[in-house]
């Protein structure tokens, strides 16, 4: 049965005949049922069951690694904030015995057998690790900003990619490394330019090596943020330029980027000279370049950075004549222009992606909204202090802040219907970060934090529980129907 | 599990604990005690707990006012300095007498403690009669002791203090490197 020359993927009835032969070499345990959800989706198949099956198996995982972390930190939060009274040799002693235990465990588990929980048990390491530098910090009275303990926690964690082959040590690594360098600029007030060297140097020959698309991003994820703040810092110490421009003209640049792949994923037939970029530009990973997407608007939700932002832009105005960031402008109608395209292909391709006009729908209007924004900018009045935000300002915020929550369920959702873990697991830690950041914003003085994460905690494990509990009971019910 | 990795990264997290852990200690051990004045002020750490962000007298110094004078120093990005300092004649808190690039030589009744040189001003003077005198150095110095952490809450209690205008010091101990670790902190003579 021959395959669709123009598409190649199969058209009608061999569609359904595919569906049907994979179901069937499932069942016969000819191949894995997550091997048939890849085999699935590269042939266009909507394999609603299945794939429903493997999403929540992945939810429910990451649910309850993410409540356990939360009542982990929360546990840490409580004995950082009351452990002044028990002596400080004691301390050290709670401090090397409970990572000592923990490796303990981790040696124990492997030995069992348990490679599961060993490998949630050695990333539990990993930031145990990390909190034993900041509480020897604190007994020490170590300043607060201390790059070089984030740096020294990094080192700590990457020999843990070389014990385990799973991803997500690599992965911490990734992610310490790069709150490295985010300290290290904020502390110093200057450009940081070692980071792009150690983390590639570290990390690319992993990728490579097990060949994983998935660490290929978060490397580029990191680079991505490294640059954000690189051009923040440099371009606002060293040349003067107000910092919001530069993050504007960094999510008009990502919406491109972003709308770029999604133009060759509904018209296969241009001239894919990005694909030379390999695999930066197939439609996949369009969808994981949401981070770029989400990251400004994040920075973009919190009052702080905003007020400060419109009062650098109306202190420089002062200083010298209005800043022209002609750049920014072009950058953004850009943006305008390849956002109308997609709609115009979107209309005439025969190819819809599923979402597709709520995805150009939630691009309208973020991109109209930082426009707005930015054109705005210059108008608003200067206020007497950074943290006072001009009432004239407020709507943004708020429209900000609708825009991260937003998005950051829209592409939870894309990421559930479409199977792609990534943009899962980007969306829900955004989600996360936003409801951190708002707690911290509004709700810090009312509630405990240590008290926080352990509800925060047990609530996302509770959630673990019962959606388990609940598909459980679902595959129970699915076998008596069938039985019957 | 790779087992030989799995020791490796053992050992190296416990002997990079185990070193932060010993080097302070020995500052304690064999360092000398002088005390600081403060300005403090109170914001909190996500993972620590309360903390004071601490500034201290020396941390602005003017050439004019230093007893071994001071001269141009070019502020290079991350350099550091070392600050002498000598007991207050008549206060119980130390007081910086010279701002040095390299490590000083220390008499008996001194110290040196080492801080990151974050600016440097050159201020031009004159005489009623406008006769040029030379320069003077306004010096801007951070040093590794800016937090100090205390219990959920207490932190509020330190900066009313300052702002009662109380003697709130700072107990450091220092070693023959100029490196430093607090060992407590004073308000008006009481340890807190």
């Amino acid at each position: 049965m021959p395959l669709d020359e123009t598409t190649k993927e199969p058209q009608g009835e061999q569609k359904l005949w595919l569906e049907k032969e994979l179901k069937r070499w499932v069942e016969e345990n000819i191949i894995s049922n997550e091997q048939a959800v890849k085999l699935a989706g590269l042939y266009g198949i909507e394999w609603a069951e299945q794939v429903r099956k493997s999403i929540h198996n992945y939810l429910i995982t990451v649910l309850a690694l993410i409540g356990a972390v939360c009542v982990g930190i929360g546990a840490i939060l409580f004995i950082a904030a009351n452990w002044e009274e028990i002596p400080r040799f004691l301390r050290l002693v709670m401090i090397f015995g409970v990572l000592a235990a923990a490796y303990y465990g981790v040696y124990h588990l492997n030995k069992k057998d348990y490679k599961i929980a060993s490998i949630g048990l050695l990333l539990l390491c990993g930031l145990l690790y990390g909190a034993a530098i900041w509480l020897i910090a604190q007994i020490f009275h170590i300043s607060a900003n201390f790059p070089l303990g984030v740096l020294v926690w990094a080192l700590g964690v990457f020999p843990l990619s070389f014990v385990n082959p799973h991803i997500s040590f690599t992965l911490l690594y990734v992610v310490i490394l790069t709150i490295w360098t985010l300290v290290f600029m904020g502390e110093n007030k200057e450009a940081e330019f070692f980071y792009p060297l150690i983390l590639c140097v570290t990390t690319i020959p992993f990728a490579y090596r097990r060949k994983h698309k998935f660490l290929l991003f978060t490397i580029f994820y990191g680079l991505v943020v490294w640059l954000f703040f690189m051009l923040f810092y440099y371009l606002k110490y060293r040349y003067e330029i107000p910092f919001l421009y530069s993050f504007i003209s960094l999510f008009f640049l990502s919406a491109i980027f972003y709308l770029i792949g999604f133009i060759h994923s509904i018209s296969p037939q241009l001239p894919r000279f990005f694909n030379r970029l390999s695999p930066f530009a197939d439609f996949d990973s369009a969808y994981q370049r949401i981070l770029p997407i989400l990251l400004p608007i994040f920075l973009f939700s919190f009052k702080d950075i905003v007020s400060e932002g419109i009062r650098d832009v109306a202190y420089r105005s002062e200083m010298s004549e209005k800043p022209i960031p002609l750049i920014t402008l072009i950058i953004g109608i850009i943006a305008f222009a390849v956002l109308i395209k997609s709609y115009i292909l979107l209309h005439f391709s025969s190819k819809r992606p599923k979402l597709a006009s709520y995805e150009l729908g939630f691009f309208t209007f973020t991109i109209a909204l930082l426009f707005a924004f930015f054109l705005n900018i210059p108008y608003f009045p200067k206020t007497d202090y950074w943290r006072e935000l001009p009432k004239e300002a407020f709507p943004y915020l708020v429209l900000f802040n609708l825009a991260l929550f937003g998005g950051s369920l829209f592409f939870i959702i894309v990421g559930i219907l479409k199977q792609r873990t990534f943009v899962l697991a980007t969306a829900s830690l955004s989600l996360i970060a936003a409801i951190l950041a708002r707690y911290f914003d509004h709700f810090f003085k009312l509630l405990d934090r240590s008290l926080f994460f352990v509800i925060g905690g047990v609530i996302l494990l509770g959630t673990a529980f019962l959606l388990e509990r609940g598909i459980r009971r679902l595959k129970k019910n699915l076998g008596e129907v069938s039985n019957e | 599990m790779n087992k030989i990795a799995f020791f490796i990264a053992v050992i190296l997290q416990f002997a990079v604990l185990g070193s932060i852990t010993a080097y302070r200690y020995s500052v304690i051990a064999v360092g000398k005690t002088v005390y600081l004045m403060t300005v403090p002020v109170d914001p909190r750490s996500l993972f620590q707990g309360d903390y004071v962000v601490l500034d201290y007298e020396i941390s602005k110094l003017d050439s004019k006012e230093l007893e071994e004078g001071g001269k141009y120093i070019y502020c290079n990005e991350g350099s550091y300095v070392y600050v002498k300092l000598r007991p207050h004649p008549e206060k119980k808190w130390w007081i910086a007498v010279a701002i040095t690039e390299k490590l000083p030589e220390l008499k008996e009744n001194e110290a040196v403690i080492r801080g990151k040189l974050k600016k440097t001003e050159s201020v031009s003077e004159q005489d009623e009669e406008g006769k040029w005198l030379g320069y003077r150095y306004i010096y801007r110095i951070k040093y590794p002791i800016d937090s100090y952490f205390v219990p959920e809450g207490k932190g509020k209690s330190i900066e009313d203090a300052q702002r009662e205008r109380k003697e709130v010091l700072v107990e450091v101990r220092l070693n023959a490197l100029g490196d430093a670790v607090i060992t407590g902190l004073l308000i008006d003579g009481v340890r807190q």
